[in-house]
This record gives structure tokens, C-alpha cells and sequence, in this order.
């Protein structure tokens, strides 16, 4: 027999016994559901939580800090060194300092951390601003975070664009040549969105050319290729008494930590998948149970042997794979339907939208292929019984 | 000049073990079988006529001896040889035909034209063709088991003969027909053993079949006790192809039987002639895609 007078032959048993069929297609397209809706609402709820860490950060950057007790020092020499490095694209630096800030205005004043650093930098950082913008590197401009604000008792429109005087309280390990108390005056042009730790953050380059700061606390790395970035890791860590950091890692513990999660959600679906292929296998049995004369009237009308065989694959395949259609359908309905509804309440109460539901296209994929899979496996013990089947004792069979 | 036999049995023992011990159902079984012969296997129940006739289609080697087709021994043969000979050569009617219940009564006829892998549309057709001649093109598209029994058995042997197999089986064709219908099976299969030449070896208990056979076989507990050669094999009218002679079969049928058929009863239907109807020997000889034989 051809391959298609076997698949439509197969298709019309199946279809000739049409509830049945329906019950066997519908329990599997319900497994099938289950897998895809658990395993994709693992997917989402990992996709944000990356998002989450990552943010506006870029993968081609690595934190470098100075190490406990005194051991390595960040400073201008090790700086070139690093920069020097093959795959080091940029360095981008933060000086850490304490600071007495004054408003003019009012004059008062708060003891505050000033964090000195870059544009690029702060955006590979995970700050969040609650009103205004970044500051320019070269316009005297600074950002205060709201605990500042706290401290100098003002809403953050009175601050906002208005000049801000601050004096960096320099550690003597910090600086090149005498420390120098001069007040720096900087305009106010954003508030960062932290309540606990009063603290500022501007351009480094004037503290820099002011101080003549040569050990800083910490840097931002920017390499060429992301995928030599353990090598540049290691080349910083064998200077002594860094250390590094790389977003990749959470990311890749998320990974980790999220591929346990849709591993137990999956193991919740397969135990659906497991009960409907249990319920296709009966299927399959009962099928050839019933059929038992009817396959020895094939085998004596000259059906070979393998033609039963695949008859019976092509049957169980059927049913799997068209369960398997129903339930990815479904599944991918339900969630993004979801999603949908959850987003709409989301909206109607001011709140953000969120996607927590996910489903990769090679994930679909691997499902289609276990479908076929699982089709053919279930499909194999029933059939290879049936090609078994003596066509004189099916004959006979009652 | 001897005609050669198309079926050889030698000798042929076939016990079955019932439980620590083994019963002997045939006991050295010598028979041949030449072309064209209607050979009737008689004997009471369970005298083992089913399964001497099952061992020559095949479907079960002897326990000793052998059997030759076209002298071949068939369990000398791999299995899938043993397919080949029953998908090409031989064919088998049933006491209560056995179908395939997903597919038409058309689609079942044409079944066996699907394993020679010819196109559906190829088989069906010729089906249609066959079931034509023998006025039943109107319960094509029906399932079988909404036809009565005696149209099921006439299906079950254009079905049987649609691939133009030598030999037919038949195991007791009439086992389940009123009286009427198996007068028409018997003289339907009368016909393709007269004048369509093909062997016919049937099963029965039916003494009134009798007079169908060429040659009686008679059998009691497993053994062969007489064998009558009442006359000499037929030989096929090579002028007629299946269609003209079938389809005179039907004509003849038809005209004699123009009262509501007893086994068309249960769908109250008249047989009645076709008069512009083509005969079976036409419709099989019609050009179409070959049936190959190995």
C-alpha cells in the first residue's frame, strides 16, 4: 500500500469511531495544553525577571570593584593597564566619596555620598530617575536621589534646575597630589528614585581634572566581544585584589534557578500528557481488539505485514499529532488570553502592563516533534501486536 | 497430455497441542488439484475441512508434509512471498464476509488492487465496474454492513476476484444464506469456475452443493476417505472475458429472479435488469493500470 492510501485508510478508522476519537484527540490536546501553558508561563515570568536585571544594560559590560582589605587599588596605573587589554573597549570610572551638600537657596546643608561617574556609566547602572533626566558630562549638572530631599526637607520642585553646591570630603588614599576642599556648584537636573540612601551622582571628569583623583572605586568595563569576557574577567582578576561582575552571571543563574522551575511545571503537564497517552494507548488496543477479524481478512486479502504495522503508527501518530494541534492552540489561547485580560485590568487600574506569558518558537517546536514522538511510540506496541496477529486465529476470532 | 496440478498436497499431518498433549486434526492429507477443477471439501463439523483448506491458503504450515502451488512449496517460501501468492494468485471467501467497517462497500471491493499500489481512483473504478455488472452499483456507497447477507457474500466475491486471482477458497460461502441467495452465490460461483476457468475450492456441509463440485472430497476425522472426480476440469472460454460471462450470470440472474430478492428483503429493494448493463469479462478487460503479477 502507499503511504497515502495507509494515512487516509487510517484516518478513516479513526473517524469511523468518532467519539471515541474525539475523547482520545481532546485528552491529549488537554496534556498538550497543560505542558505548553505551565512551561510558557515559566518562559514569561523568566523573560521578565531577565528583563528586570538587565534593564538598559548592555551584556558587553562588566563591573570591576576594589576587594576587601586593602589588596588591590583601582587607580590610574592599573587603570591603563586594563585598557590596554585586547578586548577592552572602554573604561568607564566612579569615585566614591563623601560630601557636604548646601542649597543655596535655603542654605541647607546635608552630609551626603557623591558618586562620581559618567553618563554611559550611571546607564549600566540600575537607576531609576523619578523626575527629570541624566546629566550632560560636560555641563556641570548632578542628580540627587530623593532621600536627599528628604533630608533637606524640599519637594523636588524647588530642587529641580535649581544650582547645588557640594564640597567632596576626599580620603587622602584617593588623591594624586593635596586634597583640595573646593565647592563644586552643579545644577540640579534629575531625582533619582531612592528613598534610603541620600546621595548624588555627577560627572567625574571636572572631580578628576579638579582632584586629581587617582584610585577610584569602581569601573565599568566595555569589551569588544562578549563572548571573551570570562578571559578579560580573568586577565582583571590576575592583576590582584579586583573584582568583577557581569550581569551574564545573574543571567545565567536565572537561568539556571528558571529552568528548575519550568522543568517541575513541565513534570505538572507530562503527567497530564502521560494520563491522555495512557488513554491512546487504550485507545489503540481497543481499536485492534475490535478489529482483530478485520486485520486477518487484511493479512488474507495479501496486506503485508509492515503495511499493518505502519497502519496502526499512522493511526496513533494521527491522534497525537491533531491532540497535539488542539492543544497548542489552546494552550497558546488560554495564555495569551490571559495575559490579555490581566493586561486590561492592569490598564483600567493605572498600573503597567506586563507580558508574563512566553512561548518560545523552538519550544513549540520540540513540542511538535514529542507530539510525533509519543504518537509513534504509543502507536508502536499496538502495532507491532497487530502485525503479530495469526490472520487464521483473527479469522476465528469472535 | 496430464495437466499439471496447481495444488499439490503431500502428505500433510497438522496437530495442535491441546494442553501437555497434541491432537491430530489432519492426518496424512494427499490431494491435487488441477486447474479449473470446483473442488468440494465435504464432511461433517470439525472433521478439519477449514483447516485443511486454511493450511493451503497458506496461513498455517502443516505440522508434516508439504504443499506446493504451481509446484512451490508455500511454506518453503518467505513470508512475505506467501503474501505475494495470496495478494496475486489466490484469493479467499469467508462464511460471513469480513470487511473493513471504516470503508464503503466500493472502497472494500477496490481494497485489493490498493495493495498492488495502484491508484485509488484506478481501483475504485474497476470496482464500480464489477459491481455494475452484477447490478449492485447502487450499494457502492454503502457501508457493508447495511447490505444483506447475501449481497455482502456477492460483494465478498467481486472482491475476492477483482485482482484475478487463479484460485478462489471459499469456506462455506452459504454457511449463513436462505436458500434463494445461496442458489445465487452457488451459480455465481459456478460461472468463474465454467467458463471463467478458475479453481474453486470450497468448504461445505451442504450436500445439495454437491452437484457444483468437478471433483468431492469427503472427509472424516481428519482424513481424506473419498475422492470422486464426477468430471474433467473447465476450461475458460477465451473467447468471453469475466465481464461477458458474469454479466450474462447476472442477466440470467436477474430475469429469474425479477420478485423482491430475499436477501435484498431488508432494504425492500426489486432486483431488476439493467438492460444497457456491460458485462464483468468487458469491464475487467477494459484498458486501465495493469495488475502485475509476480
Amino acid at each position: 500500500m502507499t503511504w497515502k492510501d495507509i494515512i487516509s485508510l487510517g484516518f478513516r478508522n479513526l473517524t469511523s469511531r468518532r467519539s471515541r476519537t474525539l475523547l482520545t484527540i481532546g485528552g491529549v490536546a488537554v496534556g498538550v495544553t497543560a505542558v505548553i501553558f505551565l512551561v510558557s508561563i515559566g518562559y514569561g515570568i523568566q523573560r521578565l525577571a531577565i528583563r528586570e536585571t538587565l534593564q538598559s544594560k548592555s551584556l558587553s559590560f562588566f563591573d570591576v570593584k576594589v576587594g576587601t582589605g586593602d589588596i588591590g587599588e583601582l587607580d590610574s596605573k592599573i587603570v591603563n593597564k586594563i585598557t590596554s587589554f585586547n578586548n577592552v573597549k572602554g573604561i568607564h570610572l566612579q569615585l566614591e566619596t563623601p560630601a557636604k551638600l548646601t542649597l543655596p537657596s535655603s542654605s541647607t546643608k546635608a552630609d551626603v555620598i557623591a558618586l562620581f561617574n559618567s553618563t554611559t556609566y550611571l546607564q549600566q547602572t540600575d537607576l531609576t530617575l523619578k523626575k527629570g533626566r541624566l546629566f550632560a558630562d560636560d555641563k556641570g549638572e548632578l542628580l540627587i536621589s530623593d532621600a536627599v530631599l528628604t533630608l533637606l526637607s524640599l519637594p523636588a520642585e524647588k530642587v529641580l534646575n535649581s544650582k547645588i553646591t557640594f564640597q567632596p570630603l576626599m580620603r587622602g588614599g584617593l588623591l594624586a597630589g593635596k586634597p583640595k576642599t573646593d565647592e563644586i556648584t552643579f545644577t540640579v537636573v534629575g531625582i533619582i528614585d531612592d528613598r534610603e540612601t541620600p546621595y548624588l551622582s555627577a560627572p567625574i571628569q571636572p572631580v578628576v581634572d579638579a582632584y586629581g583623583a587617582f584610585a577610584f572605586s569602581a569601573a565599568k568595563i566595555e569589551v569588544e566581544n562578549v563572548s571573551e569576557i570570562a578571559q578579560t574577567r580573568q586577565q582583571i582578576a590576575d592583576l590582584g585584589g579586583l573584582q568583577t561582575e557581569y550581569v551574564g552571571d545573574i543571567i545565567s543563574q536565572l537561568n539556571g534557578i528558571f529552568s528548575v522551575v519550568r522543568t517541575v511545571l513541565a513534570g505538572f503537564g507530562l503527567i497530564a500528557t502521560f494520563v491522555a497517552a495512557l488513554g491512546m494507548f487504550n485507545t489503540l488496543s481497543v481499536s485492534l481488539m475490535e478489529r482483530t477479524r478485520e486485520i486477518g481478512v487484511m493479512k488474507t486479502l495479501g496486506t503485508k505485514r509492515r503495511d499493518v504495522w505502519k497502519l496502526f503508527l499512522v493511526e496513533g501518530m494521527l491522534i497525537s499529532i491533531l491532540g497535539g494541534i488542539g492543544g497548542i492552540a489552546l494552550g497558546l489561547g488560554v495564555g495569551y488570553g490571559l495575559n490579555g485580560i490581566v493586561n486590561l485590568i492592569a490598564k483600567a487600574t493605572g498600573n503597567a502592563t506586563t507580558s508574563f506569558y512566553y512561548a518560545p518558537p523552538l519550544f513549540l517546536l520540540l513540542i511538535i516533534g514529542l507530539i510525533i514522538l509519543l504518537g509513534a511510540l504509543v502507536g508502536l506496541i499496538p502495532a507491532r501486536r497487530a502485525t503479530k496477529i495469526s490472520p487464521l486465529e483473527a479469522l476465528r476470532y469472535e | 497430455m496430464a495437466v499439471e496440478a496447481i495444488f499439490k498436497v503431500d502428505k500433510i499431518s497438522k496437530r495442535y497441542p491441546i494442553g501437555k498433549r497434541e491432537i491430530e486434526v489432519l492426518h496424512n492429507l494427499e490431494l491435487e488439484i488441477t486447474p479449473g477443477e470446483f473442488v468440494i471439501l465435504i464432511g461433517p463439523s470439525g472433521c478439519g475441512k477449514s483447516t485443511f483448506m486454511y493450511l493451503m491458503f497458506g496461513l498455517e504450515p502443516p505440522s508434516e508434509g508439504k504443499i506446493y502451488f504451481n509446484n512451490q512449496d508455500i511454506f518453503a517460501m518467505h513470508e512475505d512471498q506467501r503474501t505475494e501468492l495470496r495478494s496475486h494468485h489466490i484469493a479467499m471467501v469467508h462464511q460471513q464476509p469480513i470487511w473493513i467497517k471504516a470503508l464503503s462497500v466500493r472502497e472494500n471491493v477496490a481494497f485489493p488492487l490498493l495493495l498492488h499500489r495502484i491508484p485509488k481512483s484506478d481501483a475504485v473504478a474497476k470496482a464500480d465496474r464489477m459491481l455494475h455488472v452484477l447490478n449492485l452499483e447502487k450499494l457502492a456507497n454503502q457501508h457493508p454492513h447495511e447490505l444483506s447477507v447475501g449481497e455482502q457474500q456477492r460483494c465478498s466475491l467481486m472482491r475476492s476476484l477483482i485482482t484475478e486471482p487463479e484460485v478462489i477458497f471459499a469456506d462455506e460461502p452459504t454457511g449463513n444464506l436462505d436458500t434463494d441467495s445461496s442458489i445465487v452465490v452457488m451459480e455465481l460461483l459456478k460461472t468463474i469456475n465454467e467458463q471463467l476457468g478458475k479453481t474453486i475450492i470450497m468448504v461445505t456441509h451442504n450436500m445439495s452443493h454437491m452437484p457444483y463440485g468437478s471433483k468431492i472430497v469427503s472427509m472424516i476425522d481428519g482424513k481424506i476417505v473419498n475422492v470422486e472426480v464426477k468430471r474433467p476440469p473447465a476450461s475458460p472460454d477465451n473467447n468471453k472475458g469475466i465481464s461477458d460471462i458474469l454479466g450474462s450470470w447476472a442477466d440470467r440472474n436477474a430475469t429469474a429472479t425479477t420478485k423482491p430478492a430475499s436477501d435484498s428483503s431488508a432494504t425492500g429493494k426489486v432486483q431488476t435488469q439493467v438492460k444497457s448493463k456491460p458485462s464483468l469479462a468487458q469491464e475487467i478487460s477494459k484498458p486501465q493500470t495493469k495488475v502485475t503479477k509476480p
